[in-house]
């Protein structure tokens, strides 16, 4: 199920909300966990199983480790076999047939497609923060089968993340206080992240196929599609992240932020920081410092570094262009690391700015084109209509016109300055209250009548 | 401190009942309002709640069409629709739904694609009048936006109709078989306003009337004049381009019947549609215009095939055509006692074998510019 659904809205959570807030405190957590598969189950009815399986594995794991210290990496190097043998055969056995096949042995392989579980990327790398964590004595271990089973199947950050860690979220699991203010406080986050998912992602998205498709959009064309593109995936993810983060709160629960207007980035190195930033923490700490971060010598920092990002990489898809998209963006972090950060300190933040967007940017491009997306010949076509100069079509242009006002609305929520503006001079003033509740009603109004309207509604995050 | 908190408090709890309000009143509406089978707004059938099956659910067509259900069933749907509609108008996209919100009250579709079908279409025509020993008519109704370009918003795609039309009249101006009835003049060049509805995408009566004009200068016959005419008008019609856009707040027009003096418009009418064959004796059915398409007065609407006999004389006309010429064909009952008028859309028998078998004396052609552009169903053989 996706939060910006109709079924999402008007039946899951008022259903879900009264009966949590009726039941009482003890059996929460189990009331929570049924409507976390229910809501799987609505979308993945029969890979439910699969994660379910997932969590008992684990959460068994976690009691073997912490019971036996002696045997306990063989316990944690079995759960995580497991685990990524999941995630690898669901995610990645098609792609890695596909490329075997091209090498003789390999030849009589059989093409075979296996549907991808929602959310798998997702749910898999919580779960192995768990055992991680308790292996090494970071958190307690969870002997409750049913706090265990919310934790991971929580359905606010189930499907597509933020991708929350075991421990910060095990004393919530237990005492959590729900309140008025935090309920409020929910309401305001879902209800943004609501209208940058169906008001900005969705139109933006549509731009950004109307002009991809279009016969001839020219340079300028195929630069604002990729444009809109970039934009719709930046509010596409951080909207569910938002939505999530909202939803978390209306239950108890508090996550971490995961984005934080990434587009102001004055370096990639800086991008990072603000972009997904539960999945680059994730990485950071069970892959890149495992590996010996940076103190193994220079040598070794800049493999370490190019490893975590291939894998960050090939962790958004089971496709070449998301490697090299990972790659790409690994060789940019060693360069600024060893001497472009210096380089751009020196110059002015505008500069900074127009040198990291224009650099995300054609990541984007890259990443778009998966083999779902046309693969590498599609890609080398954009990229020719992109640098060929040609004139765009009166229709991209037309496209272009209509969409505008958009972009720009766009441009200006990728930026603080709303936010800005709302701390200072509403926030705690007479008018505040009368503000927010009608932005509050009208995103209501708003966004309904767009998905009672509208059938383009994907999340772009599901396929990972 | 305290008070700023408790108005802190008080806020948060507003903020919080709307919501919840907002939510539950959806959900308890959804349960208890009745469901609907059609909407009078979009002209069409709403989805019905899908039926449980472990299989329908396995597959994930359950949840997919539970959602189109919540979105057909919506309590307020065509508000909802409306607001949506007018908000992308307001942010600039005009014309996102396929039609344009224009000046005077005009809901006016965007030219069709460009890349078309229109070389492939015209060799069938063509191909087709080489081989036949009958005279043949061929009239082209252009789209309603380039009659009415001074209407379109600003940021509009161009109307090519007049290039088509150019075409068509180049083609067979020599042809001594064809003879295309050219609406380029009369049509595009004319201030007449009242060529077609506001509201919908087809010509109205005073349009077909200006190309039945048309028609008998061309063949020699006598120009009609409206006086000849008694002429009903029904107010009230909510057409397609009204329907698509959800522009809500756009005036109905009005429906205008000519029935000639002389005989009143009667004829027998023979409406074949699979095996079911329906019969009646006037070309215009008025208890259509209770229903949301009023422009399906014009001999029912869209069927298979469609016979009139008015008996004015021995001749006997068959037309291939789309929707436009359901309008038109009443005026042209005046002259063929005779007329069999197909939609190859849902017509697949062969053209050729048809004329023997009905006798046919004439063939007329009757197409918008869109479909000779666009249509994958002409086949001519």
């Amino acid at each position: 199920m996706v939060f910006s659904s109709l079924m999402f809205m008007y039946v899951f959570l008022p259903v879900v909300l009264a009966f949590y807030y009726i039941i009482p405190k003890k059996f929460r957590n189990l009331f929570l966990l049924a409507a976390d598969l229910f809501f799987y189950g609505w979308g993945e009815p029969v890979l439910v199983s699969l994660m379910a399986a997932s969590i008992v594995i684990n959460y068994i794991a976690g009691i073997l480790i912490s019971k036996n210290q002696s045997r306990k990496k063989a316990v944690l190097a079995v759960s995580i076999i497991i685990d990524l043998g999941m995630l690898a055969f669901f995610k990645y056995a098609g792609f890695i047939a596909d490329n075997l096949r091209i090498i003789l042995p390999f030849a009589a392989i059989p093409s075979f497609t296996i549907p991808l579980p929602i959310g798998i990327s997702f749910y898999t790398f919580q779960i192995m923060s768990y055992t991680i964590d308790v292996y090494r004595g970071d958190t307690e271990v969870q002997r409750n089968l049913i706090d265990f089973g919310t934790y991971v199947s929580l359905f606010p950050q189930l499907i597509a993340g933020p991708i929350v860690k075991y421990r910060d979220v095990a004393p919530m699991l237990k005492g959590r206080r729900e309140n008025i203010e935090m309920f409020s406080k929910g309401v305001k986050l879902f209800l943004l992240g609501l209208a940058k998912k169906v008001l900005l992602a969705n139109p933006l998205g549509l731009m950004w196929d109307s002009l991809r498709t279009a016969d001839s959009p020219g340079s300028f064309g195929a630069f604002m599609g990729i444009l809109a593109f970039s934009m719709q995936i930046y509010f596409d993810f951080s909207g569910y992240s938002d939505m999530a983060r909202g939803l978390g709160n209306m239950f108890g629960f508090e996550f971490f932020i995961n984005f934080d207007y990434p587009y102001i980035s004055q370096s990639i190195t800086e991008f990072w920081r603000r972009w997904h930033i539960s999945l680059g923490t994730w990485f950071r700490e069970y892959v890149y410092i495992p590996l010996g971060g940076n103190r193994k010598g220079k040598v070794r920092t800049v493999i370490n570094l190019l490893i975590v990002w291939m894998l960050t990489g090939l962790w958004h898809g089971a496709s070449w262009n998301f490697l090299l998209w990972g790659l790409y963006f690994g060789i940019i972090l060693v360069l600024e690391k060893t001497f472009l950060l210096k380089i751009l300190d020196k110059l002015p933040k505008a500069i900074r700015r127009v040198y990291s967007l224009i650099l995300i940017v054609l990541g984007w491009v890259l990443f778009y084109f998966s083999d779902d997306a046309g693969g590498f010949p599609a890609l080398g076509e954009f990229v020719k209509t992109l640098f060929s100069f040609s004139p765009a079509s009166s229709f991209a242009i037309h496209t272009i016109v209509s969409y505008l006002p958009l972009m720009a609305a766009g441009a200006v929520c990728s930026t603080p300055l709303i936010r800005r503006i709302y701390e200072k001079r509403i926030k705690g003033r007479k008018l505040c209250s009368a503000a927010e509740i009608v932005s509050e009603a009208a995103v209501l109004v708003l966004c309904t009548a767009s998905l009672v309207s509208a059938e383009y509604n994907p999340f772009l995050y599901f396929k990972f | 401190m305290n008070e700023k908190k408790q108005k802190g408090r008080i806020s948060a709890v507003i903020i919080s009942v709307i919501f919840l309000a907002f939510i539950f009143a959806g959900c308890l509406l959804y349960v208890f309002l009745p469901k609907k089978d059609y909407s009078e707004t979009e002209k069409r059938y709403l989805a019905s709640a899908p039926s449980l099956s472990w299989s329908s659910v396995k597959s994930g067509e359950f949840s997919e069409d539970f959602e189109k259900f919540l979105a057909d069933q919506t309590p307020f749907r065509s508000f909802f629709v409306s607001v949506n509609s007018y908000f992308e108008y307001l942010k600039g996209n005009n014309g996102s739904s396929g039609v344009y919100l224009c000046k005077n009250g005009w809901l006016i579709e965007k030219p069709f694609d460009e890349s078309n079908r229109f070389d492939k279409n015209l060799k069938e025509i063509k191909d087709f009048t080489e081989k036949t020993n009958l005279p043949v008519t061929l009239i082209a109704v252009p789209e309603k936006g380039a009659l009415y370009e001074k209407y379109l918003p600003k940021n509009s795609l161009k109307f090519e109709d007049e290039k088509y039309i150019n075409t068509l009249a180049d083609e067979f101006e020599k042809s001594e078989k064809v003879d295309f009835i050219n609406l380029g003049d009369s049509f595009l060049k004319s201030e007449n306003e009242t060529y077609f509805y506001k509201t919908d995408h087809h010509w109205t009566s005073d349009g077909a009337f200006e190309a039945y004009r048309l028609f008998c200068l061309s063949k020699g016959l006598k120009e009609p004049k409206e006086c000849d005419y008694n002429v009903e008008t029904y107010p009230g019609f909510y057409g397609t381009s009204y329907s698509t856009s959800c522009y809500t707040l756009t005036k109905p027009d009005e429906v205008k019947i000519y029935t000639c003096k002389e005989n009143g418009g009667k004829a027998k009418v023979t409406v074949t549609e699979g095996k079911k064959v329906t019969e009646s004796d006037d070309m215009f059915f008025r208890n259509r215009l209770d229903e949301g398409d009023k422009y399906t007065v014009f001999l029912d609407g869209n069927h298979t095939r469609v016979d009139v006999k008015s008996g004015v004389n021995g001749k006997k006309l068959l037309i291939i055509k789309d929707s436009f010429a359901h309008c038109l064909a009443p005026f042209l009952a005046e002259q063929y006692g005779e007329i069999v008028m197909i939609d190859q859309r849902y017509y697949n028998g062969s053209v050729s074998k048809l004329i023997e078998e009905e006798k046919i004396d004439e063939i007329a052609f009757i197409y918008g510019v869109n479909t000779l552009a666009e249509s994958r169903d002409i086949s001519l053989y």
